[in-house]
């Protein structure tokens, strides 16, 4: 079939108006911000005038020695020692120490590494696995037990995984006495979950484990989700009638966190 | 023919102009005009500085290079529902002239987090330094989080 330049010339332009109209309305989209105000841009600048004359008075420290006023015997404030920062990066912990004990409850597997001490910090390589899940996990209510303390203050560092399925971190506890006996220790984690999804995916991501977890078939319970002031808002739409609203809420919200309680209590060796 | 391709040429024009651009293409906002805004997910978002725990909150400094802004998230990490507020303080000497904070409207459950809105600049994430602060309770707390000083404060993060 002969195809006329004319043709062809005509299609060329339709196609050309096409691509202006789009990149027209593209502009104007990236042009025109939504929900600012004036007031705020200008407080902004303002800002950015006086922050760039001023330095910050408190630097954090990387030094590995015991805080300056602490002495063998003293109790070390988990809080003030958290501002010190995190000692990770000078301590003599190597980038991924092997899990080497491990429990499983409730179909989820914990485990962790050796527990290594330094300075008033304990670090420990902490994995979690569940059988059969996508999502991406996270730690829930976690601390240590050791003679004379608790601290349940910690940093959290990503840690690589030896398996595509688990999460794993490492955790800087912090707080510790430095005559601290090694013996003795307890790790503790309550139940865990799964991450927060990332902002503005809430909605998304608590329909979909409803759905993977068959809430409504297995429960009875329906709900919407409605990002408001960026937060998810949940309505329960559908439940039981011997349910209370209280009761279809706490069901929904373990549902779409992933709560799976345990404990995982662990008897850690420390070096 | 040539009012044929006329039509479809008007056609293709409007079809293009009116069709929703995805977000793919465009984030929400742009440095200083995120200021106030909560972020969403055009704004693809990664960690600040060092997250870290104190007394069940577990707080995230958070930022995004896309829209050039930073805030802070914070997570219910109690085994029963808390009262959850997060502050993102910056600017002046202690990190303690401006702040964009949030608390949740009543007890949340645990594994629920809240976030503040962005502190966004046009110069790019980092250009004010901005210091992530975040607090579980029984009971409803005072913004912001971090109280006068959030440069010394254990429930603020270290500066980024």
């Amino acid at each position: 079939m002969k195809i006329s330049l004319k043709a062809i010339a005509y299609t060329l332009v339709v196609a050309a108006l096409f691509l202006v109209g789009a990149g027209i309305k593209f502009t104007q989209r990236l042009s025109t911000p939504t929900n600012t105000t004036t007031e705020q841009r200008a407080l902004f600048q303002e800002l950015v005038v006086q922050a760039e004359s001023i330095e910050p008075t408190v630097a954090p420290t990387n030094s590995i020695l015991p805080s300056e006023t602490a002495q063998p015997g003293d109790p070390v404030d988990p809080g003030k020692d958290l501002k010190r920062g995190s000692l990770l990066n000078t301590a003599s912990i190597q980038p991924f120490i092997k899990p080497d004990q491990e429990q499983v409850v409730n179909d989820a597997r914990v485990s962790i590494s050796t527990i290594t001490r330094e300075d008033t910090r304990a670090f420990v390589n902490l994995c979690m696995e569940l059988a059969g899940n996508q999502e991406k996990l996270d730690f829930g209510t976690l601390y240590i037990d050791y003679p004379g303390g608790r601290t349940d203050s910690f940093f959290v560092h990503e840690a690589e995984g030896i398996n595509t399925n688990e999460r794993c971190l490492t955790l800087e506890f912090v707080g510790i006495p430095t005559d601290t006996p090694s013996q003795n220790w307890k790790l503790t984690m309550e139940w865990l979950g799964f991450a927060v999804p990332d902002e503005g995916t809430e909605c998304s991501a608590y329909l979909r484990r409803a759905a993977a977890r068959d809430l409504f078939k297995q429960q009875g319970i329906q709900f919407t989700c409605d990002s408001v002031s960026g937060q998810p808002e949940i309505r329960i739409t559908k439940k039981p009638d011997a349910l209370m609203e209280a009761q279809a809420a706490e069901i929904i919200n373990r549902t779409v966190n992933g709560i799976i309680t345990g404990p995982w209590v662990f008897n850690p060796v420390l070096k | 023919m040539l009012c044929v391709f006329r039509l479809i040429g008007c056609l293709a024009f409007l079809t293009g102009y009116l069709l929703p651009s995805t977000s793919v293409f465009a984030a929400m906002c742009s440095g200083n005009s995120c200021t106030g805004l909560f972020a969403d997910s055009t704004c693809t978002a990664s960690a600040g500085s060092t997250a870290f725990t104190i007394y069940s909150a577990y707080v995230e400094p958070r930022q995004s290079t896309v829209c050039m802004a930073q805030w802070t998230r914070v997570t219910n990490k109690a085994s029963s529902a808390r009262w959850t507020a997060g502050s993102t303080r910056y600017g002046g000497l202690y990190y303690n002239s401006y702040h964009q904070s949030v608390q949740s409207s009543g007890e949340i459950a645990t594994n629920q987090a809240v976030y503040t809105p962005m502190v966004g600049n046009d110069g790019g994430v980092g250009v004010i330094s901005a210091v992530g602060c975040g607090e579980v309770n029984t009971s409803q707390m005072m913004l912001p989080i971090g109280s006068t000083r959030p440069d010394l404060s254990v429930y603020c993060s270290d500066a980024w």
